[in-house]
C-alpha cells in the first residue's frame, strides 16, 4: 500500500494541473469535459481512501519515502489512522462536492479554472493529513489556504472580494504564526522531520524555545481552526464561497489545517502541556457559545452556518482538550458527524440560492412543497447539527458532554449542552421560516435543482442518519478508533515511525 | 424478546406505511388506518401479556466496555411490575388515539403515530439513560411533525415546542453525564444517589427540566397551549394529554425515587413540590377564562401535572403512589375530554365556546363521557380523579407534619381542584348546555371510531372510581413491594350508594316540582351579571322594522361570559394582562435576554478588517497571559 500515498498529491495536483491547462487550450469551452476528469479524480482519490483504511489497521503507520531518503534526511509520508481519518473526510466530501458542482457551477465563468482550485486545495490538505515533515505540512497548509482565498472570491462580487481579502490578511496571519513556530522548533532541534523532533525533544529538557513555539502553533492553528476569537474571517468567507466551496471550507478545511495540526503538532509531536490545555478548553468553550449565540442572530442561511461551523469546532476541540480517551474518540466522532451534516447544510442553502436566487430567511417561504428534497436534506442535517436522536450529533455530542463531565468539566458540559439547545432553536426556526409557513408568490414558479445537486444532497442526508452507526464496535475498531489510538500514542509515535523506517 | 417486539413491530410498520407509494386514500376506505389500527391493537395485546409477568428482560450489547473508555451503552430493555404498566398505559393510549384518527387521511400521519408509540415504550422499557435519551429526543422530532400536521399556521407553535422539549433534551445529556462520572454506568437499575453535593444536585435540576418540560409543568408549559390552538385534535391527545405525561412522571418517579432518592421535606422536595402547587394554580387560572375549548383542556392538562409533581415531591410512599394513580387517572379523563372537544370539532367545525352551545340534545353519548370526566377531573367522588386525589391530599398532610408551613401546598391544590370544577362548568355549560347557536349546521354524533374509546375512557374513569384499591394495591406493589397503609377514610362503596340514593332522591324532587309551578329566572352564567344581554332582537323587512322580546329559552348565552368578571378585579386583572403578553413564559423572557446578548456581540462584528485584528491580538494576547500564568504556577 505505501507506494500509493504520493498518488494523493500527484492525483489531485496533477490534476489540477491538467484541468486548468484544458481550460486554457479549449478557451474554457466544453465543460463537460472539467466535469468529467475532476469527478474521475475525485472518485479515484476516495477509493484509494477507502483501500487504505485497511491497509492501516495494525498501529504501525504506513511510510513513504519521498526520493528515497531515509528518515530523518528526507520527507517522508506518514500515513496512521488518523491520516485515514482525515483522508476519507477530505475525499469523501470533496467527491459529493464535485458532483454537485456539476450542476451547481454551470452559473459561474471558468467552471476549469474552478476544477483547477478546487483539486489545488484538496491536494494541499491531503499533503497536510499524510506529511510526516513539519516544513512540508506548512507548504501544504499554504498551497490548501491560498487555493481557498481565491475559491472565496470565485464569484467576484465586491462583498466576495472583500471577504477574501480579509480571510487572506488574517490566514496569512496565522501562517505566519506557524512558520515561525517551525522556525523555532528547528532553531532548537535542527530537524524538521516529526518524529524526530518528537524525538529529540524527549531526550532534552523542555526550554523557553519550545514553550515558545508551542505558543506560536496554538495561536496560528486556532486561527486556522476558527476558534473564537480568531474567527472573524470565517462567517465572511465561508458564505461568500460558491455553495461546494462552502460544503469544503466548512466541512473539511477548517478541520484539516486546524484541528488536525493541533492534533498531531500537540499529541505527537510536542507532547500536550497544560498551558495548551487549559487555552484550548477555555476557547473551545466560548466558540461553543459564542458562535452558537451570533448563529442564532443570522439571516442570512450561509451565514448562520458558518457561525455554526465554530461553535461545533468549539466541540470538536473541547474533546481534544480534555486530553481523556473518551475525549479524543467523541471529538473524532463529531469532526466526522460535523464534515457530513455541515457539508450537507452548505449543499442544502446552495440548492435553495440556487433556485430562489436568496438566501435571506426573510425572503423565503413555504418551501417544502416546491423544494422536498431540498427540506429533506434541511431538516436532517439541522437535526443533526442540533444533535438530535437519531441523527449522528446526538451520538458525538453526547459523548463529548459524558467525556467533559467524566474528566471533571462541569460548566464545559453544561455550556454543550446549552449550545446544542440554542443550535436546535436557531435551525428550527430556519425551518419555521423557510421551509413550512405559506408560499410566497414570486416563488411559486421555483423548481427543484438538478440532478446531481440532489444526489449529493440525498447521499448526505443518508449519511447523516447512518454514520451515528459509526459507534458500533464493527465500525469502530477500523476507523474511529484507529485515528483516537494515534493520538492516544501521544510521543511514542516517534518510536513507532523509527522502528517502521528502521532507524533503531 | 416480547420486549423488542412491542418496541419494533410499530418502527416497521410505520416504516412500511412511509415507504408506501401512495400518499392517501378516501377517509372511508383508509388501509393506512386499519393497519395502523390493528398494529396498536396487537402492542396493547401484547403489553398485556408483559403485564402478567414478573419481571422480563432483552439485554443486547450495542457498544459494551471491551476496549472503549466510555459507558457501556447497551439495548437493555427491562418491564418491572412498574414500567410495565407504564407500557400498557402508552400502548392503550396509542390504540384508542389510532381509532379516533380516522378523520385522517394523510400516511405521514399514521407513521408518525406509529413511530411515536414505539419510541414510547422503547422509552419506558430501556433501563440504559443512553436508550432512553434516544427515545426521547426521537419523541421530540416526531412531536415537532405531528404539530406540523396542523398545516403552515402550526409552524411557530411547533418551533417553540420543539425548541423547549429538544432544548430540555439536550440539557438532559448533561444530566447523564455527570450520572457517569459519579457511579461509572448508565444502566438506571445501578443508579442510587442521595442529592448532597453540588454537582448530584447539578444532575438531579437538569434530569427534572427534562422530565418537566415533557410533562408540561410551570415554568416549562408554554408550548402546550401554543400548539394547542393549531395541532390536529388527536395530536393534543396523544402527546401533551397522554404519553407525554406517562413519560415526564415515569422519568420523574425514576428520577426522584430511583436514580435520586429525595428525603420528605427536604430542599429539593420543596422545590419539587413548589413547581407542582404553582403549576395547579396558573394552570387552572389560566384555563379559567380560555375562550377555545382545546386550549382551555390544554390549560387543564398543564395543571393536571401540578398535583402528580406534588405527589411526587412529597417523597412518601402515599404521595409517590398517588401521583403515579393521578397519572393515569389524568389520561384517562383527559383524554376522554380532548376525544370529546375533538368530536365536536369533528361535527360543529369550531372549538370556539361562544359559537357552541345545546350539543347534549345531539350529541348525549359525547355529553355523558364529557360530564364525566369533567367531575372526574373536578376530583368529584365516586370518580377516579377524586381516589388519586385524596391520596395526594392526604401525603400534603402528612408533609405539613413535618414542617407546618408546607400546608401552604395542601391548600393550593384543594384550591385548584375547586377552580378546576368552576371551569368545567363553564365547559359543560357553554358546549352542552344552554340553546344552540342559530349557526350551527344540523349535527349527530361522531362516528364510532370516536365514541367507542370516549365511552371506554369515561367507564374506566368510572371503573377506577368505584375500586381504587386495584389500581392503589398494584401500585404500591410494584414500587414498594408492600401494601401502603394511609390514615384517611375512603370507602367507595358506601359513597356510590349514597351518591345514587341522592341522586334518585334529587330526581323525585325535580319530577316533582315540574308539576308544580316552575320557577323562571335568567340564565346562569357563572354568577355574572350581564348588562349587554341579546334580549331583543331587530327584524328589518323592507317595509317595517319588528322589535321583538325573546323568550329567555331562546337566547344563546354563550359560556365565554363565565368568570369575566374576575378579570376585572385590580390585582387580577394586571396579572392576566401580562400573562396576555406572555410576561409568564420564561421561554420568551429568555429569547428577549438572547436577543440583547447578541446585539452585543453583532455589534463586536462590524466587518471591518482592523476591528478584527484588534481582536485578534487580544486574543493572542490572551494566550499569552494564559501560557505565562500556567509556566509560573
Amino acid at each position: 500500500m505505501e507506494k500509493f500515498l504520493p498518488y494523493f498529491i500527484i492525483l489531485s495536483l496533477g490534476g489540477a494541473f491538467i484541468i486548468y491547462l484544458l481550460g486554457a487550450i479549449l478557451k474554457n469551452r466544453y465543460s463537460k469535459i472539467a466535469d468529467i476528469i475532476a469527478n474521475i479524480i475525485f472518485l479515484g482519490g476516495f477509493l484509494l481512501t477507502l483501500f487504505l483504511i485497511p491497509a492501516v489497521k495494525n498501529s504501525a503507520p504506513l511510510l513513504y519515502f519521498m526520493g528515497k531518503w531515509r528518515v530523518p534526511l528526507g520527507i517522508t509520508l506518514v500515513v496512521d489512522g488518523l491520516s485515514v481519518l482525515m483522508l476519507t473526510i477530505i475525499w469523501g466530501i470533496g467527491l459529493l462536492s464535485a458532483i454537485y458542482s456539476i450542476n451547481y457551477m454551470d452559473k459561474f465563468t471558468s467552471k476549469y479554472k474552478f476544477y483547477a482550485l478546487l483539486l489545488l486545495m484538496t491536494g494541499g490538505m491531503s499533503g497536510v493529513a499524510i506529511s510526516g515533515d513539519l516544513f512540508n505540512m506548512y507548504v501544504f497548509i499554504e498551497i490548501a489556504a491560498i487555493a481557498s482565498y481565491v475559491l472565496v472570491a470565485f464569484g467576484v462580487d465586491a462583498e466576495e472580494l472583500e471577504a477574501a481579502f480579509k480571510y487572506m490578511v488574517i490566514g496569512s496571519i496565522g501562517s505566519l504564526t506557524l512558520l515561525l513556530a517551525i522556525a523555532f522548533v528547528y532553531a532548537r532541534t535542527g530537524t524538521l522531520n516529526m518524529a524526530d523532533v518528537s524525538f529529540s525533544l524527549q531526550a532534552h529538557a523542555k526550554t523557553g524555545f519550545m514553550l515558545l513555539s508551542s505558543l506560536l502553533f496554538t495561536i496560528g492553528f486556532l486561527i486556522k481552526a476558527a476558534l473564537v476569537p480568531f474567527h472573524f474571517w470565517l462567517p465572511d468567507a465561508h458564505p461568500s464561497a460558491p455553495a461546494p466551496i462552502s460544503a469544503m471550507l466548512s466541512g473539511v478545511v477548517i478541520k484539516v489545517l486546524g484541528v488536525y495540526g493541533i492534533m498531531r503538532i500537540f499529541y505527537n509531536v510536542l507532547g500536550f502541556t497544560e498551558p495548551v490545555k487549559t487555552a484550548l478548553l477555555i476557547l473551545a468553550g466560548l466558540s461553543m457559545i459564542v458562535g452558537v449565540l451570533l448563529q442564532l442572530g443570522q439571516n442570512d442561511i450561509k451565514r448562520l452556518l458558518a457561525y455554526c461551523s465554530i461553535s461545533q469546532i468549539g466541540y470538536v476541540l473541547l474533546g481534544i482538550g480534555l486530553n481523556t480517551p473518551l475525549g479524543i474518540f467523541g471529538a473524532m466522532f463529531h469532526l466526522v458527524n460535523h464534515a457530513i451534516f455541515k457539508s450537507l447544510l452548505f449543499l442544502d442553502s446552495g440548492a435553495i440560492e440556487y433556485t430562489t436566487h436568496s438566501r435571506n430567511i426573510n425572503e423565503l417561504s413555504g418551501l417544502k412543497n416546491k423544494l422536498p428534497v431540498t427540506t429533506l436534506g434541511w431538516v436532517v442535517g439541522s437535526f443533526g447539527a442540533s444533535g438530535l436522536p437519531p441523527f449522528n450529533g446526538f451520538f458525538s455530542k453526547l459523548i463529548l458532554i459524558i467525556a467533559a463531565a467524566q474528566a471533571g468539566q462541569y460548566i464545559l458540559a453544561v455550556i454543550a449542552g446549552l449550545a446544542a439547545a440554542l443550535t436546535l432553536a436557531s435551525f428550527i426556526f430556519v425551518h419555521r421560516k423557510v421551509f413550512w409557513g405559506t408560499l410566497l408568490e414570486n416563488l411559486k414558479l421555483i423548481r427543484e435543482s438538478p440532478g446531481f445537486m440532489q444526489a449529493s444532497i440525498i447521499i448526505l442526508s443518508a449519511l447523516t442518519i447512518l454514520s451515528g452507526l459509526l459507534i458500533l464496535p464493527i465500525f469502530r475498531i477500523n476507523f474511529l478508533d484507529l485515528a483516537q489510538n494515534a493520538l492516544l500514542l501521544g510521543t511514542n509515535y516517534a518510536y513507532l515511525v523509527f522502528s517502521k523506517a528502521g532507524v533503531f | 424478546m416480547l420486549l423488542l417486539y412491542v418496541v419494533l413491530l410499530p418502527f416497521f410498520v410505520g416504516l412500511i406505511l412511509l415507504l408506501y407509494p401512495k400518499k392517501e386514500f378516501p377517509s372511508y376506505k383508509n388501509p393506512f388506518y386499519f393497519l395502523t389500527l390493528a398494529t396498536t391493537f396487537l402492542g396493547f395485546i401484547i403489553s398485556i401479556v408483559i403485564l402478567t409477568f414478573n419481571e422480563l428482560h432483552y439485554y443486547l450489547p450495542i457498544v459494551s466496555n471491551y476496549s472503549w473508555p466510555g459507558p457501556e451503552l447497551s439495548l437493555n430493555l427491562v418491564a418491572t411490575k412498574f414500567s410495565a404498566l407504564f407500557l400498557l398505559g402508552v400502548n392503550l393510549f396509542g390504540l384508542l388515539v389510532t381509532s379516533f384518527s380516522y378523520i385522517y387521511k394523510a400516511k405521514i400521519y399514521f407513521t408518525l403515530l406509529l413511530w411515536t408509540i414505539s419510541a414510547s415504550s422503547l422509552a419506558v422499557l430501556a433501563d440504559n439513560l443512553f436508550m432512553l435519551f434516544l427515545a426521547w429526543g426521537a419523541i421530540a422530532i416526531l412531536l415537532y411533525f405531528l404539530i406540523l400536521q396542523g398545516g403552515s399556521k402550526a409552524a411557530p407553535a411547533a418551533y417553540k415546542t420543539l425548541v423547549m422539549v429538544g432544548g430540555s433534551d439536550a440539557l438532559m445529556l448533561v444530566g447523564a453525564g455527570i450520572l457517569y462520572y459519579l457511579t461509572k454506568t448508565l444502566n438506571m437499575s445501578q443508579i442510587a444517589l442521595l442529592p448532597h453535593t453540588p454537582l448530584e444536585i447539578l444532575a438531579f435540576i437538569v434530569l427534572l427540566i427534562g422530565a418537566l418540560t415533557k410533562a408540561g409543568a410551570v415554568p416549562f408549559h408554554t408550548w402546550i397551549p401554543d400548539s394547542a390552538e393549531v395541532a390536529p385534535i388527536s395530536v393534543m391527545a396523544l402527546l401533551p394529554a397522554s404519553l407525554d405525561k406517562i413519560l415526564g412522571i415515569y422519568l420523574l418517579t425514576r428520577i426522584t425515587h430511583d436514580l435520586f432518592h429525595i428525603a420528605p421535606a427536604s430542599g429539593l422536595s420543596i422545590l419539587v413540590m413548589a413547581i407542582g402547587a404553582l403549576t395547579v394554580i396558573i394552570g387552572v387560572s389560566m384555563a379559567l377564562v380560555q375562550k377555545d375549548l382545546i386550549k382551555l383542556l390544554s390549560y387543564h392538562a398543564i395543571s393536571q401535572v401540578g398535583y402528580m409533581v406534588l405527589g411526587l415531591g412529597t417523597a412518601l410512599s402515599i404521595g409517590v403512589v398517588g401521583a403515579i394513580f393521578h397519572m393515569f387517572n389524568n389520561t384517562l379523563y383527559k383524554t376522554c375530554l380532548f376525544f370529546c372537544g375533538g368530536a365536536v370539532a369533528y361535527r360543529t367545525g369550531t372549538t370556539k365556546l361562544e359559537k357552541l352551545g345545546g350539543l347534549i340534545n345531539y350529541m348525549p353519548l359525547t355529553f355523558i363521557s364529557a360530564l364525566i370526566s369533567a367531575l372526574a377531573i373536578s376530583g368529584i367522588p365516586p370518580f377516579n380523579g377524586y381516589a388519586s386525589k385524596w391520596l395526594l391530599y392526604q401525603s400534603e398532610i402528612l408533609v405539613s407534619n413535618i414542617n407546618r408551613v408546607n400546608v401552604i401546598f395542601l391548600i393550593l391544590a384543594m384550591f385548584g381542584s375547586v377552580l378546576t370544577l368552576a371551569s368545567f362548568l363553564k365547559v359543560l355549560h357553554s358546549v352542552f348546555l344552554g340553546s344552540k347557536p342559530t349557526e350551527l349546521p344540523k349535527i349527530k354524533e361522531a362516528g364510532w371510531g370516536i365514541t367507542i374509546p370516549m365511552l371506554i375512557l369515561a367507564a374506566l374513569c368510572v371503573f377506577l372510581g368505584v375500586y381504587p384499591s386495584v389500581m392503589i394495591n398494584y401500585l404500591a406493589h410494584a414500587i414498594y413491594g408492600v401494601n401502603i397503609s394511609y390514615p384517611g377514610f375512603y370507602t367507595p362503596g358506601l359513597l356510590v350508594v349514597l351518591i345514587t340514593l341522592g341522586i334518585i332522591l334529587g330526581f323525585i324532587i325535580f319530577s316533582v316540582a315540574r308539576l308544580l309551578k316552575p320557577r323562571e329566572s335568567e340564565a346562569f352564567i357563572g354568577g355574572e351579571v350581564l348588562s349587554e344581554s341579546p334580549k331583543v332582537t331587530l327584524t328589518f323587512n323592507r317595509t317595517q322594522v319588528t322589535l321583538k322580546t325573546l323568550n329567555p329559552n331562546e337566547v344563546h348565552y354563550p359560556g365565554t361570559y363565565f368568570y369575566d368578571g374576575i378579570k376585572k378585579i385590580s390585582l387580577i386583572k394586571e396579572t392576566y394582562d401580562l400573562a396576555g403578553k406572555k410576561y409568564f413564559d420564561l421561554y420568551e423572557e429568555l429569547k428577549k435576554a438572547l436577543l440583547v446578548i447578541i446585539a452585543g456581540l453583532r455589534k463586536i462584528h462590524s466587518g471591518l478588517l482592523q476591528t478584527y485584528l484588534g481582536w485578534l491580538f487580544l486574543g493572542m494576547l490572551a494566550i499569552i497571559v494564559a501560557f505565562l500564568v500556567a509556566i509560573f504556577k
